[in-house]
Formats: C-alpha cells, sequence, structure tokens
C-alpha cells in the first residue's frame, strides 16, 4: 500500500512538470521544418518571430544561433549578387539585413557606408524608409519606395510577360519594350513562356558576376538566357529611344527576371543554371558602360569556366549552386549546401582544378582531390538521397570555387 | 676525514676543499645574481603597476543601485570584441541595499559632482583620448547629472546607457553638449524592474527610458533639439536572444549583448548604420531629413519617436 502511494506522489508530481515542459518549450515548428529543407535564412525569420513570443526559451536561442550565420551568409551572397548586378538599393537592403544578423560583422558596415556614398540618391529613400519603418523596411521592398524623389531615373513596372515582345530579327534576342512605347494590350490568358521570351540578360559588367554569382540560388529566380544564345556576343538591350543610360536598361532587365511574386526558397524548386560566356568584347564594353559596378566588384582576373561547349550541350538543373572561397572574404570557405551536406574548399591550381571536402555535419564523408570543371562527385545526403556535386568555375588566384548540385535523376538534357 | 671537517670550518685547506668552496660561491653567485634580476622585474611591475593606465581609451563603468556587479560581463564584452584600453568602474552605492541608492544618492548631486569630477581627471590624463561612459539602471541617471555638470572644454566620446531608469522625458540636451559621439539607450518593454518601479532614479516624471527609449521633450529651442541627433535608442528585439539579452532589466549588460551589439557601435569610427537616432541631421539634398512623422509618443517597436517641432530642422 505504501509502494503504491509512492508511486502515485511520485506520478502526480511528474505530470505537471512535463506537461508544463512541454508546453513552455520550444515550439519553432515551422522554423524547424525550414530548417531542416535547409533554408536557413527562414528558419532564422521563422525563429524570430517566434522569440518574439517566447523571449525566454533557450533553445529557440540555440536554434537562432545555429542558423544565423548561414543565413547572414545567404543574404550576404544575395548583396554580393546585387552589386554586380547593379542594383545598388536591393544591396543596401540586403546587407542591412545582413548587419541585423550578424551586427558584428566584419566588413557589411563598411559596403553599406560605401553604397551610401557612392549611390546617395538611390539609397536615400531607402534610408528614409528604414528610419520611418525599422527593419520592416528591410524585410520587404516598400512600393512606396518607387515614388520617392531620386536623381536616378526611376525604376519603370514591371513588363508583363507575354509571348508578343520585340524581338531583333538581327539576333532573335528578346528586347524589354521601351518606357515610352505603348504596352501591349492585354492578352486573353495564355500559358507564359519562361525561357525563350526572356529578356537577355545585361553583359556582364563585373567579372564575379558572370562566373561567382549563383545565378540558380535556391530561389525561384527565372534561368538565364537560353543556351542557344550563349555562343554569341551578348547584345547589349538598348531601347528604341536611345535615351535610356545603361543603369536603366540593367534595372529593366533585373526588375524582368524578378518573379512576379517572389516567392520563398525552397529545395524543391530546381532551378537551371546556364553559365554565361563572357567575351573580351563584352568586357570591354561593359567596363565602359557601368564603371560603378567596377567599383564596387573590381575585376577578380582570369578565370578557367566550363567549354562553352559543353555548356551549351548541358545545362543541367541544379539545386543549389554556391560560391565558396579560400581567399575570398565574401563567400565562405565552408558552407552547409543540402541534406545536412557540407561542403569545404581546401585549394585550388592553376590547372585548373580544384580539392574539396565533403562533410555529414562535422564528420568528413568525401576528399574531393583534383576535381576538373564540369566533372561530377557522387555523394550521398543525411537522408541517403544521392547527389552530385558539380565545379562550375573555379578562380585559383583567389581560391575561389563554384559549384553546383544536382539529383542525378535531374540530369536530362534538354 | 679529520682533515674534511677542519677544511670544512676553513681552518685547512686542500685543493677537493678549494674546489668545493669555488663551486658554492659560484652557485651563491648565481642565486644572488637571480634574486637581483627578480627584484628588478618586481620593482619595473610594482612601478608600471602603480601608474595609471597608459592606454588611451577608457570606459567609465556605472553600476546599478544595488551593485549589481555587471561590470565584469560588460568588460569582457568588451575586451573579447577587441576593446584595448582602460575599464573603471566608479562606485557610487552607499551598501544600504537598492532603494537607498534608487531614491537617495542616484540624485545625489554630491555623487555627480564626484562622477564629473572623476571625467575631468580622466581627460586630463588623456587629452586626445576617448573616453565612454557606461552606466545601468540608477547608475545612469548618476550620468546625465555628471554630464551636466561638465565644464565646455571637458566631453566624452561616447554613452551607453543600460535599462535607464532615468525619465525618458528628461530634457538631455546640455548632457549631450558634452557627447560627442552616440547617445545609447538601451530599452526592453520586457524589463520587470522597470515596469514596477514607482519613481524614476531621477525623480523626473513619465515612464522611465529603459521602457521604450528616450523621447524629445517639448519645448526645446532649436539648438537643443538639435542635439538628439546623438540619442539612439536600441530598443531589445528578438534576435537579442542569442546574445543572451531576454529582454530583463540587468541581462542588457549580458556579456554578448556588449560584444556582439555594443561594441561594435562604441569602437567603430564612423556612424554605425543600423543607428536610427532620434532626430536626423538636414540631408545634403534637403528637405525633411528625418522624414519622421510627428507622434510625439514612443511606439512600441522601438522606433524613433519625435515631437511635432523636428520637422522644423531643415
Amino acid at each position: 500500500m505504501h509502494r503504491h502511494r509512492t508511486w502515485l506522489i511520485s506520478l502526480v508530481s511528474t505530470l505537471p512538470g512535463l506537461v508544463a515542459g512541454c508546453a513552455g518549450g520550444f515550439g519553432g515548428g515551422q522554423g524547424r521544418l525550414a530548417e531542416q529543407r535547409g533554408e536557413y535564412h527562414r528558419a532564422y525569420d521563422l525563429y524570430c518571430q517566434e522569440a518574439q513570443t517566447n523571449p525566454q526559451s533557450r533553445l529557440l536561442a540555440l536554434a537562432m544561433d545555429r542558423v544565423a550565420p548561414q543565413a547572414a551568409n545567404y543574404w550576404e551572397d544575395r548583396a554580393h549578387q546585387a552589386v554586380d548586378r547593379g542594383d545598388y538599393a536591393e544591396a543596401w537592403r540586403l546587407f542591412m539585413r545582413v548587419l541585423e544578423i550578424r551586427p558584428d560583422h566584419p566588413s557589411a558596415p563598411h559596403l553599406i557606408r560605401r553604397l551610401e556614398r557612392d549611390h546617395a540618391s538611390v539609397i536615400e529613400p531607402l534610408r528614409l524608409a528604414w528610419r520611418r519603418r525599422g527593419y520592416a523596411a528591410l524585410t520587404s521592398r516598400d512600393t512606396r519606395l518607387a515614388k520617392a524623389p531620386s536623381a536616378e531615373p526611376r525604376r519603370p513596372p514591371r513588363p508583363p510577360v507575354t509571348p508578343k515582345r520585340e524581338t531583333d530579327a538581327s539576333d532573335g534576342v528578346a528586347r524589354a519594350p521601351s518606357p515610352g512605347a505603348p504596352r501591349p494590350v492585354a492578352d486573353p490568358p495564355r500559358p507564359r513562356i519562361t525561357a525563350p521570351a526572356r529578356a537577355t540578360a545585361p553583359p556582364r559588367s563585373s567579372p564575379i558576376a558572370s562566373d561567382l554569382r549563383p545565378s540558380a540560388t535556391s530561389d525561384r529566380r527565372p534561368p538565364l538566357p537560353a543556351p542557344d544564345g550563349i555562343g554569341k556576343k551578348h547584345p547589349v538591350p538598348v531601347a528604341p529611344s536611345g535615351t535610356t543610360p545603361p543603369a536603366e536598361v540593367a534595372r529593366k532587365t533585373s526588375a524582368a527576371r524578378k518573379p512576379a511574386s517572389p516567392a520563398a526558397p525552397t529545395l524543391a524548386a530546381t532551378t537551371r543554371f546556364v553559365p554565361m560566356v563572357r567575351t573580351s568584347q563584352t568586357k570591354r564594353r561593359a567596363t565602359l558602360e557601368a564603371p560603378d559596378r567596377r567599383r564596387m566588384a573590381p575585376p577578380l582576373g582570369p578565370r578557367q569556366q566550363v567549354p562553352t561547349s559543353a555548356r551549351a550541350r548541358s545545362p543541367f538543373q541544379f539545386l543549389v549552386v554556391r560560391t565558396l572561397s579560400k581567399k575570398d572574404r565574401r563567400f565562405p570557405k565552408k558552407a552547409e549546401v543540402l541534406d545536412g551536406l557540407t561542403i569545404e574548399v581546401r585549394d585550388t591550381d592553376d590547372d585548373p582544378d580544384a580539392d574539396y571536402y565533403v562533410y555529414h555535419g562535422r564528420k568528413r564523408i568525401a576528399k574531393c582531390k583534383g576535381v576538373k570543371i564540369g566533372e561530377p562527385r557522387s555523394v550521398v545526403g543525411r537522408s541517403g538521397r544521392r547527389y552530385e556535386v558539380v565545379l562550375l568555375s573555379i578562380l585559383d588566384k583567389r581560391g575561389t570555387i563554384r559549384f553546383g548540385i544536382r539529383s542525378p535523376r535531374s540530369r536530362r538534357v534538354r | 676525514m679529520v682533515c674534511g671537517w677542519l677544511g670544512g670550518l676553513g681552518w685547512v685547506s686542500t685543493p677537493v676543499q678549494n674546489m668545493e668552496r669555488f663551486t658554492v660561491r659560484k652557485r651563491l653567485d648565481n642565486w644572488a645574481a637571480r634574486g637581483i634580476e627578480a627584484a628588478l622585474v618586481l620593482l619595473v611591475a610594482c612601478t608600471v603597476g602603480c601608474q595609471p593606465a597608459s592606454r588611451s581609451p577608457k570606459v567609465i563603468f556605472l553600476d546599478g543601485a544595488g551593485h549589481f556587479g555587471a561590470n565584469h560581463s560588460v568588460r569582457w564584452g568588451l575586451e573579447r570584441a577587441g576593446y584595448i584600453g582602460a575599464f573603471e568602474t566608479f562606485a557610487w552605492s552607499s551598501w544600504l541595499g537598492p532603494g537607498a541608492d534608487h531614491l537617495v544618492v542616484a540624485r545625489s548631486k554630491g555623487k555627480a559632482r564626484q562622477l564629473a569630477d572623476r571625467i575631468i581627471e580622466a581627460r586630463r590624463e588623456y587629452p586626445k583620448g576617448k573616453i565612454y561612459l557606461m552606466g545601468l539602471s540608477a547608475g545612469t541617471a548618476l550620468i546625465i547629472s555628471a554630464l551636466e555638470r561638465l565644464p565646455e572644454n571637458i566631453w566624452v566620446d561616447g554613452v551607453v546607457l543600460f535599462s535607464s531608469s532615468a525619465s525618458a522625458e528628461r530634457n538631455l540636451s546640455r548632457a549631450l553638449e558634452r557627447v560627442r559621439g552616440r547617445f545609447y539607450a538601451t530599452c526592453s518593454q520586457h524589463d520587470g524592474i522597470l515596469t514596477s518601479l514607482a519613481v524614476n532614479a531621477d525623480g523626473g516624471s513619465g515612464p522611465p527610458a529603459g521602457l521604450r527609449g528616450f523621447v524629445v521633450p517639448m519645448k526645446l529651442s532649436r539648438q537643443e533639439m538639435a542635439q538628439y541627433n546623438k540619442v539612439v535608442n536600441l530598443p531589445w528585439k528578438s534576435p537579442y536572444i542569442r546574445f543572451g539579452w531576454r529582454g530583463g532589466h540587468v541581462k542588457a549588460t549580458t556579456r554578448g549583448f556588449v560584444q556582439r551589439v555594443i561594441a561594435p557601435r562604441i569602437l567603430s569610427t564612423e556612424p554605425y548604420p543600423l543607428d536610427r537616432p532620434l532626430i536626423a541631421r538636414p540631408s545634403a539634398t534637403g528637405g525633411r531629413a528625418n522624414g519622421l512623422g510627428s507622434t510625439g509618443r514612443p511606439q512600441p517597436d522601438g522606433r524613433p519617436t519625435v515631437s511635432a517641432r523636428p520637422l522644423r530642422i531643415r
């Protein structure tokens, strides 16, 4: 009897503790799911939302601490891409996000100040919005910002993606309609044309823009130009009026590249990687036309790329495209990519080949040495799925590599 | 054996004894040399240690009422962020408990004068060095009072107030005239101590600044209001739980928060990009530089709050 009473007392005393522990513990379901999917930036935001209502949770703090570096890296990569693209307002916004996540970031304050100094007219409305709204101004693009007075030409509204586009017969490349031209009458709803009808990307002014920029990160960014235009020189999308400055053209094309609703990146959203070829002529033109971009992203020098023929032949679909660097501080040396796989760049050679290690967490599962560009290496993720790591470019001078990860099943040639 | 014994006494000397005596003397010489060396090192250490620290930057920290002992975490946080400089804790507690400190000592003119004298002394020691004032809770009221008592030729380079229990509506313009850099004030609506506070440490009316930050008081002249472009409220945000500050009163001085959030602002020579001062300086393009509304009341998200007057600043 006595023994039964003891059991009863212990059970009664334990039960409230268990219930309270479960109730006051770590919820974070959405954030955890996002983290498991490898969407660390989204997981960080979700954890922050959760922490707003539950600030005492230590597990939330640990979870945020865990995903914060990757989230900061994600936004930082995108910020550098925006700089290379010439979208300085977006770059400023993204660098501010990086700084919000990592207030002691070594280079972000300097880059933000530099953007503010060099492109004051573009950044000023954003700064005003930041003063008014704080972090909310960084997380979403404010439509009112477009109406703010600015010395630079305003970003035009995104042209509707319709099959009918102004096409130059000479090169067959779709052009963005000029601002003055009458907008096409809304056609009855048709299936959207994706790749062939897209406006051509502007010439890559910065070498880093063409080679090291992940054209297909984990977000749903529409694909870059069709491979049939790869072998040709990149035409500059010039408006018929001839008065549009190059920055405007670049912004137009970048606006055209934006999806209708910036959907959150998901792992399932696979994007097509089409490497760009930069000829010497394109390089020269870019140098003449966009000096500002050169200031922000200095040329890195010659690099080795996938042979043109191989690229045109095989535009594979990559799940993730990342850039790692041993010396360039803008890119991490080691990064977790997906499915528990972490890749670390070890060395690059002038051959060109590169050495990198693949990890599962802290455990190294593969040493890949002397890997050539385009050479796939099979790895197995935490879930048991098989992936292929393909080296896309190597910049030996800075020890920078760019790789993509694809599923063997998605290895289909168009 | 007898010879050896006599030799040991020094009466009889043999060659063997001479050799032993030589080695003993040599050892003694070594020990003496070592002793002299040690004494010299000790002397130098004592001399250097007694001198005031010659390192240029200096932080003067004031703890809260009842002496929370937060100075260690602030110091560690700063040093881990790369701060190399002197760190001094200005003891102002009466050791009669937090109540006495908060109600009596924090508004004592004598203590404020002592702190002002200490700042003047530090400035004379380092005429071109950087001096920062940091304070927690009721110590912040003393900092503001001391700044108001500084002569015109004395200034500090930055002020950080953690969970200030001074009145949010206090006129800081006189104190801000003695500040060259930013005037940071952390605030949190989750602060349990300040929420239950009946009287502010400085005796001022209104809510304490540690809850929702400082606000620009009404009826200020243009010059006085312009001083508020140094004031930056740092409201608690959920990402700060990563650094150990969960919105509590004393935890604002936690090491991680100081290292990651405060130190980059203090150690940087240029304005920190994330700073949102209460009143912005006029921009080069003209127009309403601050672009802020005129609500006059602190906002729940800690966004800058201004009265209707700042719009005059162009």
